[in-house]
């Protein structure tokens, strides 16, 4: 058992968090230092717990001692476990890239936040209890709301007003929807509600169904599918290059609640619900693909390019999750650890070319890319494109294989939607290569290419490791549609 | 094929021409592949190979032509046989060969191409046959110009062109050597390489027979014959053929390309502008919609049953109050332009509404919201006083009517489902019944809602101080961001303060808040002891602590109190947090989980009995938290507000108070 | 009396919707607060209402429903929070952009113009 380590990923950022606003406040270097060893600390937790959680069935924490489902209990699985060592490793790499371009320096408490957006998100992926999930989310939230102006001016405070409108009216729809299901429930509590939703009354059932579709829609706004997704083109073109890149996990947290209700509280087989929720993420999950694919060909500038990216991965990710398959979820893992790391890559790349003038893909005065930049352009390209050798192929590859939906629609959806994708990225990297008048960009100093590089070698694991990793996520799938063990590891009174 | 080998045949420049023919060879390659029988197999193979080594050869000699001459230009060639004897003949073998003249490695590979065309049979039997032949036929053609309109005619402007000296003849030598000893022996060269890539691409064992001569019975013989005659016949023809050509108006490749790829970025370029203009009110709209009709469609499409639970009887009192909410809300709806009154009556709508929560059995509710309220709003009033006073009125009447109509349909939404809610009975027993019985034994503590909050759901609480932490933090950054940046601060210098009242700090009013100060510490102390048993607890009372000094500020002037309250702000947060990990963590130590909550009771004179337990340490952190970050936000306006004009016209002699 | 508490639910979710659709972030701001009352007041009565039955152990046998009141006072702290940083962040706009229209300029995302220069800072 793994006992109180399971609540360290939440706790250790919060400590280190608080220390750095004690003895980190006067000097970068203690304020750096406090959260590369935070991060590191968190990347050896989490596969530390990952291996823990492999092993064995759900392990629960309780807080407070009280037994579930009257306290708050943490759960540790196996998707915990993996959405904590995909956030511990991009957060690591992407904290080196913003010591190494400096964009830690160009605000204040850049670490702090950094830390409590670790905490907040390690909360939300532990939590086996809604309303706790809730309170993470305003966690995570709020501090991305922090590092979203960090250092900012003009556009990007304005960008960040309409991001933390958009949250905030997403908090409040929460908050309708667990009220609705304590009302109907009397219980908050993950695994109780999933044990009580069999025998919910019939009269409460048309309640019931539209509290899920309010819940299912909080995550969709977070993850931000279409016609939800109004937030995410302003927000991450504007947000800090790194920030962006942090973001690439921020969506997925919509992705990993809806995974986790979707399998856990609201299965297909449910009479409540039934295929409710399969049925509305399917279409919407393929709108916002193709919307996404759009974005980039149609993007002016590497920023948006890259955001509309962000967004055809959370369309790509959903259309594999709504089919609620164990095939589907394995498929789904993959990508989304795929589309993390890609993702993560573009949005430093771009940060890096930004930073050297080349953000605009028409208009004059361009700056040429060149050398190590242009390399990882064109393999961050690549990666997000779902080109061979990288792992996007095998993902998409995956991803079709177990789509449910009419073969007639999903595949020429996601295929086409890599083809505009592929024409996109390849305008953008020519606008950027070949600019006629440009001087080329100012080169890249080794130190700002390790991270990019490191996220690159993470995506060529996942490509040879294709094989075990499938495996691994395969066994995750599958507990994820058999909860009954993660049912039994709450404990619940009356056995239930 | 086809088509690149006609554009070949027309174009000037040497590499074109070699370029143009390369995708013309790649095409036929291609097409024998596409016959799928292991002798076309063997053909592309050998094709391949023979194709490598004369277009390299090729490639090559147009590079020392360029060299040479200074220029590629075919037009401007001509006549180099004399002065470039070396080249010329390297170029005749490889050209030769391309043309699939015999008895060269072109040739064998393009025999066996006629060959399997003359087999294959496609809508027609001599479909296939005719179209292969057709380009040999322009193959010989532009091999032939390549090398007639090159080296041979009269010499035109290159006088001074001649041989280059061996490390530019060397390797093309060695390529037209491999044509011609490839042609005249092919088993022995080519032979063994032709069967193990043909073998590996149809997955069978293959032996191909490569050979010169096939007897006159053999179909491609003649076509090959006629491919030669008609390509003379063509280069004789040219100067004809050009004008047609160069009247003729054709699609290039590249302009189709670029027109489609170009039509398809403009068209995703307008979808995506049209689409995410980046308005907020659109998103919002769109969210409120799908929520709205996926809400109503999900319950609508399941079964409902009534509820049965007994109403509350309508009494008179609450209604009137009620009625006053409702009038405030409303008339925040029509006069919210005027900012000032709209923030007034939001207020009055929530000191009604915690009047509500006292009435419906919720005094903590109604403490904590009338206390966040009156900080909210004195907050935000603060900050009006930098914003415009007025939002001017810019939405169209259709606008109006949309978001009226989208607005009274979500609130009916909302109201109803509370009302579903409220009227039935839960069809199971409540996990708070646990709590209510808990609250003393378990936890210590009489007050449900505050040992619920203190510690069976601690951890939300835990969550709680980081979001108020962050908040601070987030305002502590900001400030700086905006203190640093020079359109803020031009922008803050134009704005006028406290340009409303003739004396801007009432003594009465200055003396009442000093002698309140301490008074409303000792409050704050108490309502923080007695939470955990009675309505109250660490946020209400960071919150009338913090009221106490905004007060000062309000009354005071922001300098006045500045210069007094110098907290520490970011060490208030840190330590809340701080507080409230070392409570969680403490537990640890006694070998329980994180947060589990010990207790016993203490004498604090003049108080009663207070019980002490560890999870009032714990709201000794919230207690921190908020008092950071309401300090932190008035400490940053203050300061803005030492940026606006009216700074220095401040009263003064009165800070000597 | 659930009536006329379900209509306060409703009034204040119909106000809180209006004005988070207008354009200025003040009314925006506004209307979250009252989004924010709402949906307190909703959480509360989901809880079921009485009256007379504070949920203290020795005043009553037959308390309300504690749960939602403590579910509700975390919200209020937390959107306490969120209405402070976006208070800051919307006044920071109105100060470095000169209006407080929530809504970008025409363009100013996503062309080569003047906002290229803000990431060089």
């Amino acid at each position: 058992m793994m006992g109180n380590w399971i609540i360290t990923p939440v706790v250790l950022p919060a400590l280190l968090a608080a220390l750095s606003l004690f003895i980190g406040r006067n000097s970068i270097t203690v304020a750096r230092l406090l959260s590369v060893t935070g991060s590191l600390a968190l990347l050896a937790i989490a596969l530390m717990l990952l291996m823990a959680a492999s092993e064995g069935p759900p392990q629960v924490y309780r807080l407070g001692d009280w037994p579930a489902p009257f306290g708050i209990v943490l759960v540790l699985d196996r998707l915990s476990a993996l959405m904590l060592l995909l956030t511990a490793g991009l957060a690591l790499l992407v904290l080196g890239q913003a010591i190494a371009t400096g964009w830690d320096r160009r605000g204040r408490k850049f670490h702090a936040l950094w830390l409590f957006q670790l905490m907040g998100l390690n909360g939300a992926f532990l939590t086996g209890d809604a309303f706790n999930l809730f309170v993470f989310f305003e966690v995570l939230l709020i501090a991305s709301y922090g590092l979203m102006v960090h250092g900012g001016t003009g556009p990007r405070i304005r960008a960040g007003v309409q991001y933390i409108a958009v949250n905030l009216l997403g908090s409040t729809l929460f908050l309708f929807a667990l009220a609705t299901i304590y009302s109907l429930t009397g219980t908050l509590n993950m695994a109780d509600l999933a044990a009580k939703l069999p025998v919910l009354p019939e009269g409460d059932h048309g309640l019931m169904r539209a509290a899920a579709v309010m819940l299912m829609l909080v995550f969709a706004i977070k993850g931000a599918l279409v016609p939800l997704h109004f937030w995410l083109p302003g927000t991450y073109a504007q947000a800090p290059g790194v920030v962006a890149a942090l973001f690439a996990v921020m969506t997925k947290v919509g992705a990993y609640a809806a995974l986790r209700f979707g399998t856990l509280v609201f299965p297909t087989d449910l009479a409540v619900t039934g295929p409710l929720i399969a049925d509305l993420m399917l279409p919407a999950g393929l709108i916002t693909l193709a919307l996404g694919s759009i974005g980039i060909l149609g993007a002016r500038s590497l920023p948006r390019l890259a955001a509309y990216a962000a967004l055809a991965s959370m369309g790509t990710v959903f259309t594999a999750l709504s089919a609620f398959t164990p095939a589907s979820t394995t498929a789904t893992l993959y990508y989304m650890a795929h589309s993390t790391l890609a993702g993560g890559l573009l949005f430093l790349v771009t940060d890096l070319a930004r930073a050297r003038g080349g953000e605009f893909l028409d208009g004059p005065d361009r700056p040429r890319l060149s050398g190590r930049l242009g390399v990882l352009f064109f393999l961050a390209a690549i990666a997000t494109a779902g080109l061979p050798p990288l792992s996007g192929f095998p993902g998409k590859l995956m991803v079709l294989q177990s789509a449910s939906g009419p073969m007639a629609l999903v595949w020429p959806v996601v295929l086409g939607g890599g083809f505009l994708a592929l024409i996109g990225l390849s305008r953008a990297g020519s606008a950027l290569f070949w600019a006629p008048q440009g001087e080329a960009m100012a080169p890249l100093p080794l130190s700002q290419a390790i991270a990019p590089a490191l996220l690159l070698a993470g995506l060529v694991a996942l490509t040879l490791g294709a094989g075990p990793v499938q495996d691994w996520l395969g066994t995750t799938a599958a507990a994820l549609h058999n909860p009954a063990p993660y049912i039994l590891a709450n404990d619940l009174p009356g056995g239930a | 094929m086809l088509m690149a080998a006609k554009i070949a045949l027309f174009k000037d420049d040497l590499k074109a021409i070699l370029a143009f023919s390369t995708v013309s060879h790649l095409g036929l390659i291609t097409f024998l592949l596409g016959l799928g029988t292991p002798a076309a197999a063997s053909a592309a193979m050998l094709h391949i190979l023979a194709h490598a080594s004369f277009k390299a050869a090729l490639f090559m000699v147009a590079g020392i032509v360029d060299h040479e001459a200074h220029t590629r230009d075919i037009r401007r060639l001509g006549g180099l046989r004399a002065a470039m004897p070396l080249t010329f003949t390297i170029a005749l073998i490889a050209s030769l060969s391309m043309a699939g003249v015999p008895p060269l490695n072109g040739f064998l590979s393009k025999e066996l191409m006629l060959e399997n065309a003359a087999q294959a049979d496609w809508l027609t039997p001599w479909l296939v046959a005719i179209l292969a032949t057709a380009g040999a036929l322009l193959s010989v053609a532009y091999s032939l110009r390549f090398l007639a309109h090159t080296f041979l005619g009269t010499p035109r402007e290159q006088h001074d062109a001649h041989d280059p000296g061996p490390g530019l003849w060397a390797a093309p030598a060695l390529l037209a050597g491999l044509v011609i000893v490839s042609g005249l022996v092919p088993m022995a060269t080519f032979g063994p390489f032709v069967d193990a890539a043909a073998s590996a691409t149809t997955g069978t064992e293959i032996h191909a027979h490569i050979a010169l001569w096939h007897g006159l019975k053999a179909p491609a013989l003649w076509m090959s014959l006629a491919a030669l005659g008609g390509g003379l016949a063509c280069l004789g023809l040219y100067p004809r053929l050009r004008a047609i050509w160069d009247a003729t108006p054709r699609p290039e490749a590249k302009t189709i390309f670029d027109a489609a790829i170009g039509a398809l970025a403009g068209t995703s370029r307008v979808v995506t502008s049209t689409l995410h203009n980046g308005s907020l009110s659109r998103g919002i709209f769109a969210t409120m919609l799908v929520i709205l009709g996926l809400g109503l469609w999900a319950f609508l499409s399941g079964p409902y049953q009534p509820g049965t639970r007994a109403m509350l009887p309508v009494e008179g009192a609450p209604l009137a109050g009620w009625a006053v909410l409702a009038s405030a809300a409303l008339a925040t709806l029509f006069r919210h332009h005027d900012r000032l009154l709209a923030l007034v009556l939001t207020g009055i709508v929530g000191l009604l509404l915690s009047a509500g929560f006292a009435w419906l059995s919720a005094p903590d509710l109604a403490l904590t919201q009338i206390s966040v309220e009156v900080v909210t709003i004195l907050l935000m009033l603060l900050a009006l006083n930098f914003l415009p006073q007025h939002s001017p009125r810019e939405s169209s009447p259709f606008r109006h009517a949309r978001d009226g109509m989208l607005a009274v349909a979500t609130g009916l939404g909302a109201g109803l489902l509370a009302f579903a809610l409220m009227t039935r009975e839960p069809a199971f027993s409540r996990v708070s019944e646990f709590h209510w019985a808990q609250s003393k034994p378990g936890a210590g503590g009489t007050n449900a809602v505050n040992t619920i909050i203190v510690d069976f759901r601690g951890y939300d609480t835990y969550g709680e101080i980081i979001v108020l932490g962050i908040a601070a933090l987030i305002i502590f950054a900001w400030r700086s961001a905006v203190l640093s940046s020079k359109t803020a601060l031009h922008r803050l210098a134009s704005i006028r303060m406290a340009k409303n009242a003739g004396d801007p700090h009432p003594l009465m009013l200055v003396m009442g808040t000093r002698f309140l100060m301490p008074l409303a510490l000792m409050v704050g102390v108490f309502i923080f002891l007695r939470g955990h048993n009675l309505p109250g607890g660490g946020f209400v009372a960071g919150l009338v602590v913090s009221i106490a000094f905004l007060l000062q500020y309000m009354a005071s002037g922001y300098i006045w109190s500045e210069r007094r309250l110098r907290f520490d702000h970011q060490l208030l947060i840190g330590t809340g947090v701080l507080v409230a990990t070392f409570t969680g963590i403490a537990a640890w130590f006694m070998g329980w989980p994180f947060l589990t909550s010990g207790y016993d009771y203490v004498h604090i004179w003049p108080l009663d009995e207070i019980e002490l337990t560890t999870a009032s340490v714990f709201d000794l952190g919230v207690f921190f938290c908020v008092l950071g970050a309401v300090m932190l936000s008035l400490a940053t306006l203050s300061r803005l507000a030492q940026h606006t004009t009216d700074r220095d016209a401040g009263p003064s002699g009165k800070e000597s108070l | 009396m659930e009536i006329f508490v379900a209509a306060t639910v409703g009034l204040l979710t119909a106000v809180g919707v209006y004005l988070m659709l207008r354009l200025r972030s003040f009314p925006v701001i506004l209307g979250l607060t009252f989004l924010s009352y709402a949906v307190n007041l909703f959480i509360f009565a989901a809880g079921r209402i009485r009256t007379a039955a504070a949920p203290i152990v020795g005043t009553t046998d037959t308390p309300t429903d504690p749960l939602p009141q403590a579910l509700v006072l975390t919200a209020i702290v937390i959107s306490f929070g969120m209405t402070a940083v976006i208070v800051m962040m919307a006044l920071g706009s109105y100060l470095e952009l000169g209006h407080d229209r929530v809504d970008p300029d025409q363009g100013e995302d996503d062309t080569p113009a003047p906002a290229g220069k803000e990431t060089g800072a």
